[in-house]
């Protein structure tokens, strides 16, 4: 047999060897993935990542094994690059063809007692990603004092993934004095970080090379360790510590770690969040659920599967809580609705009896209590989360349809209805017919007992509204799903053209911008302004309205009426 | 003689029951076993050369490399085994999955092949001593 070469040999054992690159897979964008680096531009680095994951998946994993081992002794920026900024997947994929066993493997367990006996950092965190559980485990053995070594090191050298595993173990065996090794350690950072600069600048003033750079080194390795530490709390947010992390702060119970877990909940994968909902069910209601902000709320509330695992849990709890979320009040009173209908089978037609449901519920029901105003906006999550007693917030009509959007995406089986749901709009100027004439009076929005903004030729109220929307475009919104059109601001449903019929007038374009509209039917509006006026017309009398619609117009197919000379010229009449 | 009257005779003179191949499972694990012995020991002697030699990057094959060269399949492959043997169909079938790629991967990889053709004076035979022990735990699990 021939006997290989020593070089050949090593070639053999070299970790990763350079992939040629597919046909599918042109050198521009491969050449514009490297210069991304050059530039430090991550924005570009990532869409070309992605570009080359949707041609080749196979090639991007064999190019990441490959930068991975070429850059791991390097100093510089490209190892972050490709270690950090590839999809989880993909650095995955390629952490199992640098190292093809796990910690089980003895050999790789080697590896780690090695690095471990070493502090080589680098090495110990690729042996981490490539296999978090197993390192998980291998960490239950390691002495406290050797964790925080490495911990801290790890944060000098910018090595996240050691940081958070060593920051994740040490939580485990006692929460409230890691959290507090963290913060001094952060604490430390920023002081060190200020005291190297500081010498630095004196160092320059002095003319001492040597000491400025290496304070300045210093500078900067403090200012990695700070960053690591500031990280460190939403770097546990990753699918193996989150669980890990809101169970022990949980089980610390003090405020501060409690506080903690409230910031970062938000954050946790789905799965994580059902196991602890789970193991905790009540004091997640009482202690999670009912104090973090809003937003969060709303975001954890969303889930279906959540809610359902918290009412599987604790029951009590969970029904004490759910009285007092306008989503939950209103998700119950949909579902004892539906419990009702039979099931068509059909999962688009499910999913379109929901939203039915849903719409005819937030319109008649006072779960979700919102009327309209034009010009102030609320967070939808305010909206659908406070566990506040509001009087009626008001928002616009396309918050109102952020609101409907994710309480109908957050219904439970309605998976996939982002495809068929879409917000309709109108994209010029738009007139109501008369309120009382929309709908049902008392339904929606907008308070249709309201006199309008718009007035006849001889300044009596018509009853219509008049958008305006953003400058003359875009000026009122309605939900679709299914071909149906969902309006919550004239509290209407129906075919899309039934809807727009059913609430519109006519539809304007600016003939003189900001005061003077063109529209359907010959009909032109005016606004009440005394600089295009007749001076003999008096000011229109707008009734007082908590919805914000300060100005009135004149409605007219005769502008001459109303408009002096020049403003009449402004227009080509 | 049909195949039943052969198990018959073996079970009844031999006293060991034969795999529906032919090939006695507790016999070919034990000739792995064997054969994976005789490996590992080529190993060690390959990695005290490699670690005498002086070069860097010799040593680091040693320290971390040669590891490699069962590709991640032994440490599932051992435990698929060691159930099997303890009768579980499901590790049986485990280890059937699990036999073409190991051996697949010894065919192919070039550090197995690097480990082969070695020039450090050490001698080494991983595949012709691996694969025919595959080969026959292969025959007594029907992979």
């Amino acid at each position: 047999m021939p006997k290989k070469t020593r070089d050949e040999f090593k070639q053999a054992f070299k970790t990763m060897k350079k992939p040629p690159r597919p046909k599918n897979v042109s050198g521009k964008i491969k050449d514009e993935l490297e210069q991304s680096i050059l530039d430090d531009n991550k924005q570009d680095f990532a869409s070309k990542i992605d570009e080359i994951n949707q041609l080749d998946p196979a090639y991007l994993v064999d190019l990441v094994a490959y930068k991975l081992g070429k850059h791991f002794e390097e100093e510089g920026n490209k190892l972050p690059f490709w270690h950090d900024r590839v999809p989880r997947n993909v650095l995955s994929a390629a952490m199992a063809k640098i190292i093809p066993g796990d910690l089980t493997d003895p050999g790789t367990k080697r590896m780690m007692n090695t690095s471990m006996l070493n502090d080589d950092v680098g090495r110990i965190g690729l042996l981490i990603d490539r296999d978090p559980q197993g390192a998980e485990s291998y960490l239950d053995n390691v002495f406290n004092d050797k964790l925080k070594s490495l911990l801290d090191l790890a944060a000098s050298e910018g090595v996240s993934s050691v940081v958070i595993a060593m920051a994740a173990q040490l939580y485990k065996r006692d929460p409230d004095a890691t959290m507090q090794f963290l913060l001094d350690a952060k604490d430390e950072a920023t002081h060190l970080k200020t005291d190297a600069l500081n010498k630095s600048t004196i160092a320059k003033n002095q003319g001492n090379d040597d000491t400025k750079d290496a304070e300045y080194k210093e500078f900067l390795r403090q200012t990695k360790r700070e960053g690591e530490f500031n990280g460190v709390f939403p770097g546990m947010l990753g699918p193996d510590f989150g669980k890990i992390t809101a169970k022990y702060l949980l089980k610390a119970n003090t405020d501060i770690s409690l506080e903690q877990l409230r910031k970062i909940i938000g954050n946790f994968n789905p799965a994580d969040l059902r196991d602890i909902a789970n193991d905790f069910p009540k004091r997640f209601i009482d202690e999670i659920l009912s104090e973090v902000d809003t937003g969060t709320r709303q975001k954890l509330l969303s889930d279906p599967a959540l809610r359902q695992a918290l009412q599987n849990a604790d029951k009590n709890a969970w029904d004490a809580f759910a009285r007092k979320v306008p989503m939950l009040r209103l998700f119950a009173e949909v579902e004892a609705r539906r419990q009702d209908d039979d099931d068509s089978g059909d999962v688009a037609t499910e999913q379109n009896h929901n939203v039915d449901a849903i719409f005819d519920r937030a319109m008649d029901g006072d779960d979700i209590k919102c009327a309209y105003v034009g010009t102030r906006t609320i967070m939808p999550s305010e909206i659908m989360a406070s566990m506040q007693d509001v009087d009626a917030p008001r928002t616009d009509c396309h918050n109102m349809l952020m609101v409907m959007t994710a309480t109908i995406r957050a219904y439970p089986g309605m998976e996939g209805i982002d495809l068929r749901m879409k917000w309709g709009h109108c994209p010029n100027m738009l007139m109501t017919k008369k309120l009382t004439d929309i709908g049902v009076t008392g339904r929606g929005m907008i308070d249709k007992t309201f006199s309008g903004n718009v007035f006849d030729d001889a300044g009596a109220a018509t009853g219509r509204i008049l958008f305006t929307g953003e400058n003359g475009v875009n000026s009122h919104s309605w939900l679709e799903v299914g071909g149906k059109a969902y309006d919550p601001v004239l509290g209407i449903s129906g075919t899309v053209d039934a809807v727009k019929d059913g609430s519109t007038f006519a539809t304007f374009d600016w003939a003189l911008e900001g005061l003077i509209g063109s529209g359907t039917g010959g009909w032109y509006f005016i606004k009440d302004d005394p600089s295009i006026l007749k001076p003999e017309k008096q000011r229109l009398p707008l009734a007082a309205n908590p919805m914000s619609f300060n100005t009135a117009y004149y409605l007219t197919q005769d502008p001459s009426q109303h408009l002096t000379p020049e403003a009449l010229q402004q227009i080509g009449l | 003689m049909a195949d039943t009257v052969k198990n018959g005779w073996v079970v009844r003179v031999l006293g060991v029951a034969l795999a529906e191949g032919g090939v006695d499972l507790k016999q070919a694990a034990e000739a792995w076993r064997a054969a994976s012995e005789a490996v590992d020991g080529q190993i060690a002697a390959l990695q005290a050369a490699l670690r005498q030699d002086g070069d860097e990057d010799l040593a680091e094959i040693a320290e971390f490399g040669l590891n490699a060269i069962t590709g991640g399949y032994k440490v599932r492959f051992m435990a698929a085994l060691m159930e099997a043997e303890g009768g579980s169909p499901k590790a049986r079938a485990t280890l059937a999955e699990i036999i073409p790629g190991f051996r697949q991967h010894l065919d192919s990889d070039e550090r197995v092949e690097a480990c082969d053709e070695n020039p450090f004076g050490v001698a080494m035979s991983v595949r012709a001593t691996l694969i025919p022990a595959l080969d026959r735990l292969a025959q007594a699990v029907g992979a």
